[in-house]
């Protein structure tokens, strides 16, 4: 034991710079990554840059302080009270004049820091005299220039900033992405957001430490961004980010140790490739799933063709050779549109042929009637008969349901299309049991009323009459009906349209 | 009296979900509500509507507490507003939700409880069960785990309505739910309402579109920074009256009456 | 269960800063009798690791964390250089805040390495800021300094390798009397000024201890710290001064600095109509294989520069 215990002294004592460099900046990852989450999901990563900056103002504020007022020479404490000051007024000026003047909150921020950070060159210059401090060494910061005392003030924001995120999870939750539910519920909404404030006042101090005030924003934010990228839930976006944090933290320096360079800007720009990595690769929202979802995708107008073809070809079985001939497009196109097709439950590949089934049925039925329709609509304004069906053909892609019951509406639903083909009945809105205006009944389809519009008073029609529609007369724009007790009934478009009935189960 | 609003509405023996007695709101010279009173029944489908800038959705502020009336007051079930915080739920307008925050459908569903449970706490089994029950009303069960922006329209509609529910309030004040939605959707989102209602909870709904209005609510408030009528869909759907609160031509909204009049039996 | 976590989490946060403050304050073994490796001296400047080697010959590895033409002042530590620090048996610095934000003395501090500090004995040059005076720590430019410097080495070295002390003692001495006989032939050299002519205008202010010992008038547009440290960083009124100084005092020519950026120095130069005379080592000595390679040769050159210039 004693020997073990001797051992890791002795490896200490010659790494005792890597031990401390990874403690410090392990605990600082952490904290940044989980309050980072919060930044870029409050949109504050401007205001973040801000914090860091004022901090600069704070921390000469409260060397002054400290050093005028009790003789304390560069006070570890007073300077860290000094940057949460500064920080919190920045943030209430912000908000300040973003919140009274027309001055967006992006403008007032920049504004802010700018003026803050420069008052604290400015009392850094006229009090010069009195300062001992290295303002530029303040800004740049080094990880293996951490003192005992840095590291006592790391773990203890660490572990006041951890508490913070881990006990009040769910208010912090709510009240970053519903606040006005959040406040309707009785959280303090504003007393929350202040505490954020304060956490990434704290974290910005430490990390400073660690990669400078110029850089500290990126490393708040960037672990942060790539964690966004791979979840879907908050709880795991915070310990992904503190993941991504603390990795890029100790690739970062070990690679600055490797090419022997100062470790900050190895930290950040490790940070960075991590993230440029992840959005390239992230399994749902990366750029290369995306783009391979996208060149998986068949058109659409592809897939209602080879449906369409189908159809019309009629057969049981229709070889794939049939539908590659028909479909306009390339023949890869069509495998993966018979593909997505047979995912979708449409149609059955079976060997080098398919067959539709009972949705593909139907759903290639509703394209054709929509066809037909549109080919009717077309010759109805002036569209040469030869030009019809290519039209058409484009067409039949519009064939929202709306859409097409609007064309059968405004064409006196029509049972013939211009070819003489016929045009198939609205059988998605006829089907037993369903509440129907008479005009969509065929020959033979038996009803009973349900109520009479208007333009159906004074028929003799009451409501539970049954009734059975007969062929439509003078070139469609008349409906017959065979009422019981062997009454006949001739009835207008508009007449039709007023007549509500419920078709019978067959 | 002109100003008078139309006494359309039957008095109900049981207390009524929300009364709003002398309501007016203002944040200038204008008042955004003046005078406004009005006796809302439990379990009914509410629809306000009225012109842009009406004051439609500072009455529902004002219902939720989130604006203080210089004059008047709001009573929930017979409690004022800030005593009956968790009776009425908000269900927010599509638009001004943060559709990529990383938070599933159960999830939200879920943030309906936490007026219940202690900030220290995790959410109870019996929490998780109002949630699932909730997503089940609405029939968003299978898509539990998705990420709220990867769902359609209709379906983050509901989701809210979901967590409207889980929250165990009574009355439900959904903002705009039916705009930017195609027809098959406001369908879906009408039969959620009709079996939430059928539950037996009041809804109150801002609504935008004159002609759908008549067809999906019981009763209507027609505000126009005051109160012009409140009642039944057919009583409040004057062609006069419209004219007057939108300011528009008497043709214009016969054609809007009579279908009105048409899907009442 | 969430109370739970935190609790767990705030322990292992304090815990293990705590275990590192323990094994940190835990004395070091000084055992090195299995080593067979020569022991190590690491220095932060060019200067004081010459110093150094003088000292010591070929008996220890003598290291400095600066390269030639570094600026001690704004230097970043690298993690190379904190291992060097790790492993070393004695650190060496100049001190009075040569090193920026004193980074030799905290490495040596947080690895538990004995340090010496150069200047320790020497009577400081104080420059007044206000009410401040700060300690001008380019000292080693007065050979009498220097000697103090070599003295310091010496003591450290015999107190951790007592053994060779003789030997030490040895070099030292031959080291001090080669110093001895350097300032007599700078002062020779000086002489060939004019006394009028005898103003020396540099990059930064890091000659005073020179222009002290051998009768210049120093002036330079930036403080005695290139960095932002308090009397450092160049002020407009500094430089309007030097511009003054040398149109006032008729100066023949002024001097760029090896390791500061000299583009200050040539607009001044242009602006006051004078010609820059040659380029010093300042804060830095030269690379291995010129001439300012070591403190004898860099003296020498420096001055033959100056007298070359201003005669």
């Amino acid at each position: 034991m004693n020997e073990w215990f001797d051992g890791v002294l002795a490896w200490h004592a010659t790494h005792s710079h890597l031990v401390r460099a990874m403690l410090a900046g392990v605990l600082v990852a952490m904290v940044c990554g989980v309050t980072g989450c919060y930044i870029i999901l409050r949109r504050m990563a401007f205001l973040g840059d801000a914090i860091a900056h004022a901090m600069l103002a704070g921390v000469v504020a409260g060397y002054l302080l400290m050093k005028g007022v009790f003789g304390l020479e560069a006070n570890a404490p007073g300077m860290l009270v000094g940057s949460l000051v500064a920080g919190f007024v920045t943030v209430a000026l912000v908000g300040f004049v973003s919140r009274l003047s027309r001055i967006k909150e992006d403008t007032a921020i920049g504004i802010m820091y700018t003026g803050v950070f420069a008052a604290g060159g400015l009392l850094a210059s006229l009090f010069s005299s009195y300062i001992h401090l290295d303002l530029l060494h303040f800004v740049t910061g080094n990880v293996l220039a951490v003192e005992m005392v840095d590291l006592w003030m790391i773990a203890g924001v660490a572990t006041f900033v951890l508490l913070v995120v881990i006990l009040l999870f769910r208010p912090l939750q709510i009240t970053s992405f519903d606040p006005v539910m959040a406040a309707s519920l009785g959280i303090p909404v504003a007393a929350l957001d202040y505490l954020l404030t304060t956490c990434t006042s704290l974290v910005v101090v430490s990390a400073v430490n660690i990669v400078g005030v110029i850089l500290v924003v990126g490393f708040l934010v960037t672990p942060a961004a790539t964690a966004y990228l791979v979840c879907d839930r908050l709880s795991r976006m915070l310990v992904v980010s503190a993941c991504f944090a603390v990795s890029s933290f100790v690739l970062g320096f070990l690679a600055s140790a490797w090419i022997n360079v100062a470790p900050g800007s190895a930290v950040v720009v490790t940070s960075t490739l991590q993230f440029l990595v992840v959005l390239v690769i992230a399994p749902r929202y990366g750029l290369l799933s995306d783009w391979l979802r996208r060149r998986g995708a068949v058109p659409q107008r592809i897939v209602e063709d080879v449906l369409g073809c189908v159809l019309r070809d009629g057969s049981t079985a229709t070889p794939i050779a049939t539908v590659q001939a028909h479909v306009a497009s390339a023949a890869d196109q069509v495998q993966k549109a018979l593909r997505g097709l047979q995912r979708e439950g449409l149609l059955v590949v079976a060997g080098d042929a398919v067959t539709l089934t009972e949705a593909g049925q139907h759903e290639a039925r509703r394209l054709l009637r929509a066809h037909r329709l549109w080919e009717t609509y077309l010759e109805r304004l002036g569209t040469p008969l030869t030009k019809l069906h290519d039209h058409a053909h484009d067409l039949e892609h519009v064939h929202d349901e709306n859409a097409v019951d609007y064309l059968d509406d405004q064409l006196g639903h029509p049972l013939v299309d211009p070819h003489g083909a016929a045009i198939p009945e609205d059988f998605v809105h006829l089907t037993p049991g369903a509440e129907v205006p008479a005009a969509l009944l065929r020959e033979g389809h038996e009803a009973t009323v349900v109520a009479l519009g208007e333009a159906a008073r004074g028929l003799a029609l009451e409501v539970g009459l049954r009734l059975v529609a007969g062929p439509r007369r003078q070139d469609g724009k008349v409906w017959t009906f065979r009422l019981p007790a062997g009454r006949d009934l001739e009835l207008s478009h508009e007449q039709a349209d007023a007549v509500l009935v419920r078709l019978a189960k067959s | 009296m002109t100003t008078a609003p139309r006494e359309t509405t039957s008095p109900s023996s049981a207390t009524p979900a929300i009364e709003v007695r002398h309501l007016t709101v203002s944040y200038g010279p204008v008042p955004a509500l003046l005078d406004v009173s009005l006796s809302i029944p439990a379990g009914q489908l509410i629809g306000v509507i009225g012109p842009n800038g009406s004051g439609k959705s500072t009455l529902i502020k004002a219902i939720l507490g989130f604006v203080r009336p210089v004059f008047g007051e709001v009573l929930i079930f017979g409690q004022p507003a800030e005593r009956a915080k968790g009776r009425v739920a908000y269900v927010p307008q599509r638009g001004s939700v943060d559709w990529d925050f990383p938070v599933t459908v159960r999830e939200v569903a879920l943030m309906g409880r936490f007026g219940r449970v202690r900030w220290w706490r995790e959410p109870s089994a019996e929490d998780y069960r109002a949630a699932d029950e909730a997503l089940e009303m609405v029939r968003m069960t299978p898509y539990r785990d998705r990420q709220i922006g990867q769902l359609s329209g209709g379906q983050q509609q509901r989701v809210f309505m979901a967590r409207a529910m889980a929250q165990g309030a009574d009355i439900l004040l959904l903002d705009e739910p039916f705009s930017g939605v195609d027809a098959a959707t406001e369908r879906a989102i009408l039969d959620v309402l009709e079996r939430t209602k059928a539950g037996g909870r009041t809804l109150i709904v801002v609504h935008h579109d004159l002609a759908t209005a008549a067809e999906y609510f019981d009763m209507i408030a027609l505000v126009k920074q005051r109160l012009y009528a409140f009642g039944p869909t057919a009583a409040v759907l004057q062609a006069d009256l419209l004219a007057e609160v939108y300011e528009g031509r008497l043709q214009a909204f016969a054609g809007l009456v009579r279908r009105g009049k048409e899907q009442s039996p | 269960m969430r109370i739970l976590l935190a609790i767990v989490v705030a322990a292992f946060i304090l815990g293990s800063v705590g275990l590192y403050a323990a094994l940190v304050s835990h004395p070091r073994s000084e055992d090195r009798s299995q080593e067979s490796r020569r022991l190590r001296l690491v220095c932060s400047t060019t200067q004081v690791a010459d110093f150094a080697r003088q000292v010591v010959g070929d008996r220890w590895e003598v290291v400095s964390v600066l390269a030639a033409g570094q600026d001690p002042h704004l230097y970043e530590i690298k993690t190379g250089d904190a291992a060097l620090v790790a492993t070393a048996d004695l650190c060496a610095e100049n001190g009075w805040h040569l090193e920026g934000k004193e980074w030799m003395a905290r490495l040596a501090t947080m690895s538990g390495r004995p340090l010496v500090t150069c200047v320790e004995g020497v009577e400081p040059y104080q420059l007044t800021e206000g009410s401040l005076a700060v300690h001008d720590p380019h000292a080693w430019f007065s050979i009498g300094n220097a000697r103090i410097y070599v003295k310091n080495i010496l003591a450290a070295v015999c107190r951790i390798d007592p053994e060779h002390r003789d030997e030490y003692e040895h070099r030292t001495a031959l080291y001090l009397e080669q110093l001895q006989q350097l300032d007599a032939w700078i002062h020779r050299q000086v002489e060939r000024i004019e006394p009028r002519e005898r103003v020396l205008v540099t990059s930064h202010d890091a000659f005073n201890y020179f222009c002290h010992e051998y009768g210049f008038r120093a002036a330079a547009p930036t403080g005695w710290s290139t960095g932002e440290e308090i009397g450092g960083g160049a002020t407009p009124e500094r430089r309007a001064q030097v511009v003054e100084s040398i149109r006032s005092m008729g100066v023949r020519a002024i001097f760029v600095e090896t390791s500061v950026n000299p583009k200050l120095i040539r607009v001044i130069a242009e602006e006051a109509g004078v010609r820059v005379g040659g380029e010093l080592y300042s804060d830095s000595m030269g690379p291995p294989g010129s001439a300012g390679e070591t403190y004898l040769g860099m003296m020498r050159e420096n001055t033959l520069a100056i007298v070359e210039a201003l005669r």
